[in-house]
């Protein structure tokens, strides 16, 4: 007998401990920096969340990539032509800024091929992804499931913060959400189930990234989040015209009226004045 | 029998000159400061009048003291469930032009005017926002009478005047008025302390005086509507009540309080009371005819031995007994019954007693028209008094003339008797008939004379030893600190602890 831990066991424990490395390490190569940083939006081939990459290193200069992957937004209001006809051809959806140095840059834009000319790693991997997808189907116990995952009236299997908490969603069903993040009512019709499950796979976003670092979102999960969002957008066009604005300060204003009357009626006897005002104003008079 | 101690005052107000100097001494001491400026915790009102603030004495309109309610007594406008509705917006709070607005002079202005035809004035600037004001009214504003249409025809107790008798009043030969100076009553049923929300007002166990604790107070304000008297203010600036102390580090250091102390009339007078706590209840929810003596009855004879066995056993000290005993209170109240609490139907049990004002009649119009200023004899009789026996009743006694009338007649019956005794000229029937009417006798008559009079600072103030000492282990057990550092380092000291 021997006391040799397993070969494959051992393979299994380094890439795990690979993985708690930070994300600076000089180990990682451009594949790995890409699918961690871009992958949640972001797939050679086709289109994900965001635009298909493939070739974008012939059709941008490398120092375009670089502003756009370090500040989208920076770059577009300071008036690029390019970086706003981009942002327009996407639905005007954000990128978030990618947290990479210069050189973590380089490589991920290596992987994706040299300037001029396509990448070969790139267009190996894309066959792989350019795989079609099957379809995705939702069940009723999904959507259910999802409802209950996004309120917290279940908690998240690594007990993560209900996505609730930041995100309001317009339905029936649920109470208003939080106003932190964006309102995700439609974001179903514009990311899809891979844009959903892809960013909270890995979420991009800083705050969302944080919240979620040590208790990340499970596949399932994940799948039947998206699958409530998808209902939450269909059935949006059965809300009323009238905006959950309106329908405030509506009540807003009746109930200000209404206790303002209240306090009138409980205080109708008060004391409106000084006791003394007729005999000031009588002095004043006299004078 | 629950014995406890009070300290308790009578105010004479045949002596009364009404010169203000009681209020100055309290101010000087106590309300001198920012945001205190308009609290007169002593001040002296002028009767007929509004008073100080503006109609105190209408419950109608500040919701002040008790009103009977079965066999018990409520707050007519606080307590639990009435004070829990009104706690964000009190409806009876009086505002500062009830009270009036504290100004000053800018005095600068006579030294740094230019040169030129007129003489500087000095402007009057407001103590509370610092700009110029026209001064419209003061805490004296109808000091003897002044203003008389607006505010001594406004006055509260003429309500059960006829409206000729009210026009009497003002007629110019039968016009009179005597001052009402005023201090906290430090109650025995104080309504200040029932409304409190926070329980900031408490009474003091060995004394009885009744103070607003000033880190608990949380200026809902209840206590300054509550209190009939008007004798608990808001100070804007600290965000606290305040009230009338009793000057209570003078009492403890045996000195009588500074409105006492300076009284230039020697119309106060300080003493302790033993009462019965068990019967304030019962005391304070009698009929309104029989209040005053319910009240009086509540005061125990501190020569008794059952009372001196009962007091003793509730801790009272033999100092404060033997203060009891030589109270000139009990003599004014108890003994000879010629004091009387003020507007006891709010049914607080107020602590401070008034002999009330004779207000002799010198002159009266007679049938003819003709002005008449002769009187058969020289004080007249006490029916013929000026001011109407109503009014005084609507003052002292709940509306009973027939009380305020009795003390009056033994108070025209001393001075009958002194007269006979230091000048002798008056038939001995008419002063064997005086002292009679007044239900009294030359001894007695003798010895209110005396402590009217003659009293020397002692006798009118006897002020019990305060055995701080031992009441102040009512709140703080004394023993947790023996043996430790004292009064500890304000800095550490370089070497040791």
């Amino acid at each position: 007998m021997t006391t040799m831990p397993h070969p494959g066991r051992l393979l299994r424990m380094s890439i795990v401990l690979l993985g708690l490395l930070p994300a600076t390490a000089g180990a990682q190569d451009g594949e790995t920096l890409f699918k961690q940083n871009c992958g949640a939006c972001h797939v050679i081939g086709r289109r994900l969340v965001g635009p298909d990459l493939t070739g974008v290193t012939e059709k941008r200069s490398k120092e375009w990539l670089h502003k756009f992957i370090r500040s989208s937004q920076t770059f577009i209001k300071s008036g690029d032509p390019d970086a706003v006809a981009v942002f327009k051809e996407n639905n005007e959806l954000i990128m978030t800024d990618i947290n990479l140095d210069e050189a973590q840059i380089d490589q991920v834009l290596a992987y994706l091929g040299t300037f001029g000319k396509p990448a070969e790693a790139a267009t190996a991997t894309a066959t792989a992804d350019t795989v079609p997808e099957a379809p995705i189907t939702y069940t009723d116990a999904d959507r259910a499931a999802g409802r209950e995952l996004f309120d917290g009236t279940r908690a998240l299997s690594a007990r993560g913060p209900a996505c609730i908490s930041c995100h309001n969603v317009n339905s029936a069903s649920l109470m208003v959400g939080g106003t932190l993040a964006k309102d995700l009512t439609e974001v179903h019709a514009r990311m899809g189930h891979a844009g959903i499950t892809g960013i909270l796979g890995a979420p991009p976003f800083p705050a969302m990234a944080s919240s979620y670092a040590n208790a990340p979102i499970t596949a399932e999960e994940a799948h039947q989040l998206a699958a409530f969002l998808e209902e939450a957008n269909t059935r949006r066009t059965e809300v009323p015209a009238r905006s959950a604005a309106v329908t405030y300060s509506m009540f807003g204003g009746g109930g200000l009226a209404l206790i303002l009357l209240l306090i009138g009626l409980h205080w109708r006897r008060r004391l409106k004045g000084s006791v003394k005002q007729d005999i000031l104003d009588r002095q004043l008079r006299s004078i | 029998m629950n014995v406890r101690s009070q300290i308790s005052m009578v105010f004479h107000l045949d002596k009364c000159i009404g010169c203000h100097t009681c209020s100055i001494a309290c101010k000087n001491i106590w309300t001198d400061r920012r945001g205190a400026e308009y609290m007169w915790w002593n001040n002296v009102e002028t009767k007929p009048g509004t008073g100080y603030p503006t109609k105190w004495e209408d419950q109608d309109i500040y919701q002040g003291g008790w009103k009977k309610d079965g066999n018990s007594v409520s707050l007519r406008g606080a307590g639990k469930l009435k004070g829990l509705k009104n706690l964000f917006h009190n409806p009876a709070l009086p505002v500062l032009e009830d009270y009036y607005e504290p100004w000053t002079y800018k005095y600068s202005d006579l030294f740094t005017a230019p040169e030129g035809d007129d003489q500087p004035t000095a402007r009057p600037v407001s103590l509370v926002t610092g700009e110029p004001i026209d001064v419209k009214a003061g805490p004296n504003w109808d000091d003897d009478l002044s203003g008389s249409p607006d505010y001594a025809r406004q006055d509260v107790n003429f309500k059960d005047l006829s409206p000729a008798e009210q026009e009497s009043l003002f007629q110019l030969e039968r016009m009179t008025f005597h001052y009402l100076p005023r201090i906290c009553n430090h109650c025995l049923n104080p309504a200040c302390v029932g409304s409190c929300p926070s329980g900031a007002l408490y009474k003091r166990g060995e004394d009885g005086v009744v103070l607003i604790n000033q880190e608990r107070c949380r200026a809902w304000r209840m206590c300054v509507t509550a209190c009939p008297y008007k004798k608990s203010y808001y100070n804007w600036n600290t965000g606290k009540s305040e009230k009338c102390i009793l000057c209570y580090p003078r009492l403890e250091s045996g000195q009588a309080p500074a409105c006492m102390h300076s009284c230039v009339g020697r119309i106060r007078y300080l003493g302790v009371m033993l009462y019965d706590a068990d019967r304030i209840h019962e005391v304070a929810a009698s009929e309104e005819k029989d209040l005053v003596d319910a009240q009086l009855g509540i005061y125990l004879d501190p020569f008794d031995e059952n009372v001196i066995a009962a007091a003793k056993a509730n801790g009272i000290a033999d100092s404060t007994i033997r203060a009891a005993q030589l109270s000139p209170v009990y003599k004014f109240v108890k003994q000879w019954g010629i004091a009387l609490p003020l507007h006891p139907e709010f049914r607080t049990l107020p602590n401070l007693f008034y002999v009330p004002p004779m207000l002799p009649a010198m002159a009266s119009v007679d049938a003819d028209g003709v002005y008449d200023s002769t009187t058969k004899s020289l004080w007249g009789g006490v029916e013929t008094a000026r001011l109407p026996m109503k009014y005084l009743a609507s003052l002292f006694t709940a509306g009973d003339e027939e009380k305020v009338r009795n003390v009056l007649r033994k108070l025209l019956a001393v001075k009958i008797h002194r007269r006979d005794a230091t000048v002798g000229d008056l038939p001995k029937a008419e002063v064997e008939e005086a002292l009679n009417t007044g239900r009294t006798n030359a001894a007695e008559a003798d010895a209110i004379f005396r402590l009217t009079s003659l009293a020397t600072f002692n006798e009118r103030f006897v002020i019990p030893p305060a055995h701080r000492e031992e009441s102040i282990e009512m709140m703080e057990a004394t023993a947790d600190t023996k043996g430790e550092t004292g009064f500890g380092f304000k800095m550490r000291p370089a070497r040791g602890l």
